[in-house]
């Protein structure tokens, strides 16, 4: 090692080393004197004192060249300024897809760091075998034993979210979602505090905390502290006062809370004493360990200590069976609040991300960037005959091939940062697109941060070094005397460059193909026949979910609005018709069949249009409709029912059933799931909690404020809560929608920087052989003769692109059209069109240039030989 | 002519001493000897090195040893135009010492 140290520090052009020698000699020497250890000391210590010298040394000399490498880089990207511009355009547009994508990483990464306890904070995520997921919502009081067991926990926070909870202030009546926290859940979390005294406030029972848009919804502009918030839970209402301001909780959070109060309301809005109930799962819990603590020693002994709360719950799964054999149902595990955001594909209960997604997006980033780097390297190979003789000059006065080298790579890294300084132009501009497609709130302040500034040099140093490597290599084995005699040739120049352009166009193809299968299969979606008529269907969430009490608002509501010419029908239902919520179990001679179960009311398959195929709907001619069901089809077919009408069903624990009706079968879910066996009741014992209504497509907006008006005349503590069947089902499809859109752009841009860099390379072409097609055109070449020369040779690497790509993104995008249960027949159009768009731009950068060349006159060309 | 600085000043005097022997490692040793400090290699190569070029050394190889993994020695040698400037050196020197009286020294 030190030896070769020493080697790098001695240029000594001999190749003798006989200064080393000397080195050797005296080590022997000491070695003798002294033995070995004091020996390799003193010549480690020789060495190492010397190394700051010949850096000193190495840097002063370096810079001088630097200067002249730097100079002559200018020079050259302004004499050749199509080829820079083209190689800028490119290399900017890449750069500003790396920072996005950077800035997207980053954000993603920066999830719940900002706790300064992250690393000792612990969400208890509970298991479930039978079902094979996991969730964080736990039994409310599991914390509170567990922090009696293990003193490594210093403390709990537990959220229980308790959703549509109408809020009012004066006449300001909003839906919320709030959180039931326990009050050290702000001193285990870093939220920030803004007004008040948040902090004490949580400890109150009568006080709530607000972030500050919530408290801005509400106040305006007043001061908000000290003012009463009615909260209506149920049919009680009671009064929070306001104690405390929170900051907006940072988009970069999990947990986001708009309303806090304390956990102890549990027991105010339901009857029986949740705060030790252990059958119903609602809270998450949060632990906040010590330094000593061992999660992994915590997580093992969960079980063991919650297990005897749990065997009512116990008791119950026995009862319906979904008990798991050896083995436990349920388990309980700790994950790291720092996990939670990217390392949660199958635990539910907060907001979470696939990190697949940042895969995708970072490896589009760098194929634009490489498409953009291969323009680079083409085009510097395409140089090079023009500047063979500059090397060979440089070669000939001295110049190793290391310099050689260094000068390439100062250049590409001279064209990177100017780049890159386009680049960020271009991100910023792109930023507002780029966050609704991506679902970020990403601002240009994070660009400006240090560690960003790091990895932007860095970004301009490998692509300066990636790009630059391939011309330098090239044109530093230049053979010498052959370039100066004028007999230069690059042979093997033109294989490379093929390649390269092969692979840019397959990149663009497929991305191409891609987009176009993507935006066909979710045409094939919106336009996909249902089963029911999506059109003019209006929710309306009654925001109730006690069972009698919905039925009674649900009848109140309906007797008022029936009325009105511009409703047409109008039904209820227990969940949304976009939803699935309830889920019964047939045992089928041994075999389970799980059913959707939805509670209608009359005249429900009316109103969304579906069709019978045998037998009738629901009415109130038969009073024994109660006990009775309609079907889907696919429900007739996995039972193997001939006759199905009249047949009776028991599902689950529940007395059986009767048959009436059969439906065609409807898709109420996304059409990436197929059909489940679907059961229709009219069970009385179940709420609605939704009213459907159909209406006429004209006055639209007139009809939905009578309904709104209606609805404000039969209760007070709700506001009106709408929206539109097609609406909803369009959301099931708004992550493909994105995804469509991001491939769209990044074809557009992929296709967009090849184009340029054929472009680029025909004016090479043509400008070496400008005298070649004179002299063609003397000899009586026709225009088309000439053009077929110079766009044949790329028109020909087009199809070729085209082929490779055909086969891997069909079998690629088949994969993908797996993801849903109907998928478009995309036929061969969507592989043809990308190839005959990409044959075309080939085509027509290619003639553009070379279309100027050939028409021009002989004589201009070939006048100075 | 210019005046040598005494790093140079030494290394030529060692060199003069060494006669046939005289190669860095030598070099060194001698150096050593006559001044009690020890010398690192940097400063003797690169001395060597500026008094070769001014052309008041002259070097050549010798042949390979075992002793120094297999290097060869570089042999230093003055020349004329060294040997010159080495008496000027001298000539100076005793011209400025002689007036002065060496009890000044004992004092201290």
């Amino acid at each position: 090692m030190a030896v070769w140290l020493l080697k790098r520090f001695f240029p000594d052009k001999t190749g003798l080393y006989t200064q080393l020698g000397d080195i050797d000699e005296a080590f022997n020497s000491i070695a003798r004197k002294k033995g070995d250890f004091a020996a390799q000391a003193w010549y480690w210590i020789t060495t190492v004192r010397s190394i700051p010298y010949s850096i000193m040394r190495t840097l002063c000399w370096s810079s001088t060249m630097v200067r002249n490498y730097l100079k002559i880089a200018l020079r050259n990207i302004r004499k050749y300024k199509t080829g820079s511009f083209i190689n800028v355009a490119g290399l900017s547009l890449g750069l500003a897809f790396c920072v996005l994508i950077y800035l997207f990483i980053s954000d993603e990464l920066s999830f719940d760091k900002f706790h300064e306890k992250a690393d000792s904070i612990y969400s208890i995520v509970i298991n479930d075998h039978f079902y094979e997921y996991s969730h964080r919502n736990g039994p409310v009081p599991i914390a509170l034993v567990l922090k009696d067991h293990f003193p490594e926990i210093e403390s709990f926070a537990r959220l229980v979210r308790v959703i549509n909870v109408p809020v009012k202030h004066n006449d300001n009546i909003f839906n919320e979602n709030i959180y039931m926290a326990d009050a050290e859940f702000l001193e285990i979390f870093s939220f920030r505090p803004k007004k008040g005294n948040p902090g004490a406030a949580l400890y109150s029972d009568n006080s709530v905390v607000l972030t500050q848009n919530t408290a801005n919804k509400y106040f305006g502009n007043e001061d908000p502290i000290g003012k009463v918030l009615f909260f209506t839970f149920g049919e009680r209402q009671k009064p929070f006062v306001v104690d405390g301001i929170m900051e907006n909780v940072p988009s970069n959070s999990s947990i986001h809370f708009s309303i806090l109060i304390n956990i102890d309301n549990l027991n105010f809005i339901s009857s029986s004493n949740s705060l030790d109930d252990w059958s119903h799962r609602s809270a998450q819990s949060y632990l906040l360990l010590n330094k000593q603590a061992n999660p992994a020693h915590i997580e093992n002994r969960i079980l063991g200590i919650v297990k005897p709360y749990m065997s009512a719950s116990y008791d119950i799964r026995k009862k319906y069976g979904s008990l798991v054999k050896n083995g436990e149902t349920i388990t309980y595990s700790l994950q790291n609040l720092k996990d939670i955001h990217l390392n949660s594909s199958n635990i539910y209960g907060l907001a979470r991300s696939d990190i697949r997604r940042s895969y995708i997006l970072a490896g589009i980033a760098l194929l634009i960037l490489l498409i953009a780097v291969i323009n680079f390297i083409n085009m510097s190979i395409g140089r090079a005959s023009l500047r063979a003789r500059e090397i060979s000059v440089r070669k000939m006065l001295g110049a190793g091939r290391k310099q050689l080298i260094h000068q390439f790579w100062i250049e590409s890294v001279c064209t990177a940062l100017i780049s890159i300084i386009l680049g960020l132009f271009i991100a910023v501009l792109m930023l507002p697109v780029f966050n609704t497609l991506s679902i970020k709130n990403l601002t240009v302040h994070s660009l400006f941060h240090l560690n960003s500034l790091v990895v932007f040099l860095l970004l301009i140093v490998s692509v300066g070094i990636l790009a630059g490597s391939f011309p330098a290599l090239v044109m530093a084995n230049f053979n010498l005397t052959e370039v100066l005699r004028g007999k230069f040739k690059l042979r093997r120049k033109n294989l490379f460059t093929k390649v390269l352009i092969v692979l840019q166009f397959s990149i663009s193809i497929f991305l191409l193909v891609a987009s176009i299968i993507m935006s066909r299969q979710i045409r094939f979606l919106k336009n996909y026949d249902l089963g029911f008529d999506k059109g003019g269907i209006l929710i309306v969430d009654l925001q109730e979910r006690h069972n009698t009490r919905s039925q009674e608002l649900f009848k109140l509501f309906k007797e008022s609005i029936q009325s009105h010419t511009a409703v047409k029908s109008i039904s209820g239902c227990m969940s949304s018709p976009n939803r699935t919520d309830v889920y019964g179990m047939i045992d089928n001679q041994g075999k389970k069949i799980y059913v959707y179960e939805n509670r209608v009311h009359y005249d429900y398959l009316k109103t969304m249009k579906i069709n019978l195929i045998e037998g009738r709907d629901f009415s109130s001619a038969f009073s024994s409709d109660i006990s009775s069901v309609v079907v889907n089809q696919k429900l007739v077919n996995v039972l193997g029912l001939e006759q199905p009408i009249g047949k009776t069903i028991k599902i689950g624990q529940t007395p059986p059933v009767t048959i009436i009706g059969v439906v065609k079968d409807f898709h109420y879910e996304s059409l990436k799931e197929e059909v489940q066996p679907v059961v229709l009741n009219m069970d009385p014992t179940v709420g609605l909690f939704y009213a459907v209504v159909r209406i006429s497509a004209a006055n639209i907006g007139e009809t939905i404020t009578y309904l709104k008006e209606r609805w404000e005349e039969i209760q007070s503590v709700r506001p009106f809560e709408y929206s539109f069947l097609d609406d909803d089902i369009q959301l099931f499809y708004a992550d493909e929608n994105r995804w469509n859109a991001i491939v769209g752009y990044s074809s557009f841009f992929t296709i967009l920087i090849a184009g340029m860099g054929v472009f680029g390379l025909t004016l090479i072409t043509v400008n070496n052989r400008v005298k070649e097609i004179g002299i063609r055109k003397i000899l009586g070449a026709s225009l088309s003769s000439i053009l077929k020369l110079v766009t044949s040779e790329f028109v020909l690497l087009v199809l070729i692109a085209n082929i490779i790509v055909w086969p891997l993104a069909w079998v690629v995008m088949n994969k993908w059209l797996h993801n849903f249960a109907c998928r478009v027949d995309f036929g061969v159009w969507p592989l043809l069109i990308p190839g005959i768009i990409t044959t075309l731009i080939a085509l027509l950068t290619s003639c553009g240039y070379s279309l100027k060349t050939a028409l021009a006159n002989p004589a201009d060309s070939l006048r100075y030989e | 002519m210019k005046l040598l600085s005494r790093t140079e000043e030494l290394l030529l005097n060692c060199i003069l001493r060494l006669q046939e022997n005289a190669y860095a490692f030598l070099i060194r040793e001698k150096l050593k000897e006559i001044t009690g400090k020890t010398w690192a290699f940097g400063a003797i190569f690169i001395s060597l090195d500026r008094l070769e070029k001014k052309g008041y050394v002259d070097s050549f190889l010798g042949s390979e040893t075992p002793e120094r993994g297999g290097r060869r020695k570089r042999f230093y040698k003055v020349t004329s135009s060294g040997l010159k400037t080495l008496a000027v050196i001298r000539k100076i020197d005793q011209a400025m010492w002689k007036d002065l009286p060496s009890y000044i020294f004992d004092k201290e």
